[in-house]
């Protein structure tokens, strides 16, 4: 029996031997198991660094905030991903360095020769260079108080340039394999691409701005060729009508010197009838007598001058305002002149004065001084009578208009200002364009101000507004002085 | 076959027989091992058959009843002494239907070069089934009695129809199954 258990003894001790190897050779593999999982821990962590380095630029580029921003925090992510102590960016421009910013440094960092930048734009690529091998005693000095030996500089490209380079200066304890550098300048790649599109962005607005503005000259060209095309034929039609009224006005007028003659003559020769009459007995000249005291031929003869007087004014106003019509009537065919402000603000007066003279009191405060102004008096004559007009149609009742006139050094100032009801900004913005009018559908094209302006741009002047509602509206154009 | 089935066989001698019959089956048998057998190591398929044999002709029974009352004790010595704990299951169809993608799985997961069985069980209704079972070592009477065993573990009765069987050259062992709750 004893030797039995002797037997299963011994088996029993070989088979914890041979457990005990079990347990040692399962200790080992879940050893190596640990080792693998550990590295592939750290494998996977750093994966993680990568790909949030990564998706930390790419969120950069996404957000967009300008050339500077964009390339400081690329900076500062590479730093931080690499484990760098300090950093700086450079913007390059032609071979030479424009802005440099360093991060994470109190001191002042001395420039890296150029030479070593020279490099980078050799081979557009990254390298890392030993701070021993710059030869820079100050640059050596500070870092190997912070502990480092080598700086990484990043380029970033744009349009196939180098824009900018950043230095990510390197602790010696740090260590990588060189391809954590490659993700560093596979982000310095997008953040290149990202300013390559930010520039093509740009130069797309500028030409969609330049073509808006073309076609807003285009409209207002239109416009104006469409006011001088309304001016001519009004022109033609005033030149007709002026030509009509001027041949029986001028007989109308040479008669009536006629007229003043005969009635002279007819004047002296009742007087002395009726000195006669006064005398006479006779029954024909106490009828005439009668006629006398019942009409006062003498007060006759006294109104039949006031009214020749009066018909004689009516006639020379007739004969200004058709020659008026007929200035108005010559166009643009019209050569530059020289020609006088003041007046020509007068005659403007004169023929919108119809309109205006039931609403308006006219304040004129010219001064006498001014030089003559070189240009087109007709077209500025409507630039005037467009100011007048607008001003008297804001006027809900009766208002005052300010017209001056005042020579600042080379410059004619005309000033016309109103207390209509003014306007709100909202107008005020738009007042200029070609066919904005707050008038009805028949009352106004809202040409006038867009014309006025092409007028005073041509003549070499600028027009202004100042405005506030309820309280009135002032033009003030600046023009040239003649030569 | 892993060691702790050898354990198992060695447990059941000494529980029915005793450590003389054991070491005699050990010494006539000639296995490889000479019967130094450790839990979770791996040791040669034909050893169990070879031990098996030479035990029932010692005792002289039927190899098949031999090794059905083996598989009866293997099931509670499993419960006991098995590398895996399992204790969310309160009948032996639940523990069937998991056997393969559960319990045989954690043995593979736990001793890589375990051979384990196939076994899939088709529920007919509540109490009945079907039973597939395959494996290179065509043990179909162990599993007729872990099954007995599974039973009396969780208090219940089998009935088995051993309807195919691979020593009569099926492919696969087929059985059906009838579990019985006992009243406790
Ligand atoms: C009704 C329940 C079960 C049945 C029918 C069953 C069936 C079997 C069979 C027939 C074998 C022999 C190997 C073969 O046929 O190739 C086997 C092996 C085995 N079974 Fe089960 N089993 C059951 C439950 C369990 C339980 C609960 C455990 C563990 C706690 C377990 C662990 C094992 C182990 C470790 C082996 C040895 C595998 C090898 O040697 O490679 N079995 N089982
Ligand atoms: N003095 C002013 N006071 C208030 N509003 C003015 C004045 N001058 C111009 N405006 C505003 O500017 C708009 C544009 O004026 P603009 O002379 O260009 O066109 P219009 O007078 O409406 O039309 P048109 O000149 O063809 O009769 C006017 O409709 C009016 O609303
Ligand atoms: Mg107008």
């Amino acid at each position: 029996m004893s030797d039995a258990y002797q037997v299963a003894y011994e088996r029993e001790k070989q088979a914890r031997l041979a457990a005990e190897k079990l347990l040692d050779e399962k200790t080992r593999e879940v050893q190596s198991s640990i080792d693998m999982i550990q590295h592939q821990f750290n494998d996977l962590m750093r994966q993680k660094k990568e790909s949030d380095y990564l998706l930390a630029v790419a969120r950069l580029t996404q957000l967009n905030e300008g050339l500077s921003k964009s390339v400081q925090q690329y900076t500062q992510e590479s730093m931080l991903f690499l484990g760098a102590k300090f950093s700086r960016y450079s913007f390059i421009n032609e071979g030479k360095i424009k802005i440099s910013s360093t991060i994470g440094l109190d001191e002042f960092l001395p420039a890296l020769k150029i030479q070593a930048y020279k490099k980078i734009y050799g081979h557009h690529d990254r390298t890392t260079v030993c701070i021993k091998d710059l030869n820079q005693i100050e640059l050596e000095r500070i870092c190997e108080k912070n502990d480092v030996d080598r700086v990484v500089l990043l380029p970033i490209k744009s349009f196939g340039k180098v824009t900018t380079v950043c230095e990510i200066y390197l602790p010696k304890t740090i260590d990588f394999k060189s391809e954590v550098l490659d993700q560093c300048q596979v982000a310095g790649y997008q953040i290149g691409g990202m300013l390559e599109r930010n520039a093509n962005n740009k130069k797309l607005e500028d030409s969609f701005s330049e073509i808006t503005s073309s076609h807003d000259r285009l409209k207002q060209a239109q416009a104006q060729l469409v006011q001088s095309e309304k001016m001519a034929s009004l022109g033609q039609l005033s030149a007709g009508v002026a030509h009509e009224i001027n041949n029986p006005i001028g007989f109308v007028m040479s008669n009536f010197g006629t007229l003043r003659e005969y009635i002279d003559v007819m004047s002296e020769y009742f007087t002395l009838s009726g000195q006669l009459l006064a005398v006479s007995d006779d029954d024909i000249a106490k009828k005439m007598q009668a006629i006398d005291d019942e009409q006062d031929i003498k007060f006759i003869f006294n109104d039949i001058h006031n009214i020749m007087d009066d018909c004689d004014d009516g006639l020379r106003r007739v004969k200004e305002i058709v020659a008026n019509l007929k200035s108005f009537a010559r166009g643009d065919e019209e050569e530059a002149e020289d020609f006088d402000l003041n007046t020509c603000i007068e005659n403007t007066i004169k023929v919108v004065w119809n309109e205006l003279k039931y609403k308006v009191t006219l304040h004129k405060e010219f001064d006498e001084t001014l030089p003559l102004i070189h240009g087109h008096e007709g077209q500025i004559g409507q630039v005037i009578m467009n100011m007048l007009v607008n001003a008297a149609q804001a006027m809900e009742q009766e208002g005052e208009i300010y017209i001056n006139t005042q020579k600042q050094d080379a410059i004619i100032r005309l000033t016309i200002r109103d207390t209509a009801k003014g306007m709100p900004e909202s107008v005020i913005e738009k007042i200029f364009d070609p066919f904005f009018t707050t008038k009805g559908v028949n009352e106004g094209t809202g040409l006038g101000l867009s014309i006025s302006y092409g007028i005073i741009e041509k003549h070499g002047g600028t027009i202004k507004v100042e405005s506030e509602e309820g309280v009135g509206t002032s033009f003030i154009i600046e023009l040239p002085c003649g030569k | 076959m892993q060691g702790i089935i050898f354990n198992a066989l060695e447990e059941f001698v000494l529980e029915n027989a005793d450590m003389a019959t054991w070491n005699a089956v050990i010494d006539k048998s000639q296995v490889a091992s000479k019967g130094v057998y450790t839990s979770g190591v791996n040791y040669d398929d034909s050893e169990i058959v070879s031990l098996a044999t030479q035990l029932c002709s010692e005792l002289s029974i039927p190899l098949e009843d031999g090794l059905k009352l083996f598989g009866e004790f293997l099931f509670s010595f499993l419960m006991n002494n098995g590398p895996i704990e399992l204790g969310q299951y309160d009948n032996a169809q639940t523990l069937l239907e998991n056997l393969d993608s559960v319990v045989h799985r954690d043995v593979k997961r736990l001793h890589p070069d375990a051979y384990t069985p196939f076994f899939s069980y088709e529920p007919v209704d509540k109490e009945t089934g079907k039973l597939t079972y395959f494996s290179r070592r065509k043990l179909c009477m162990v599993a007729e009695g872990l099954l007995k065993g599974a039973a009396k573990h969780y208090g219940q009765s089998v009935s088995l129809n051993h309807s195919k069987c691979m020593h009569q050259g099926a492919d696969k062992c087929c059985w059906d199954i009838k579990f019985e709750q006992l009243n406790p």
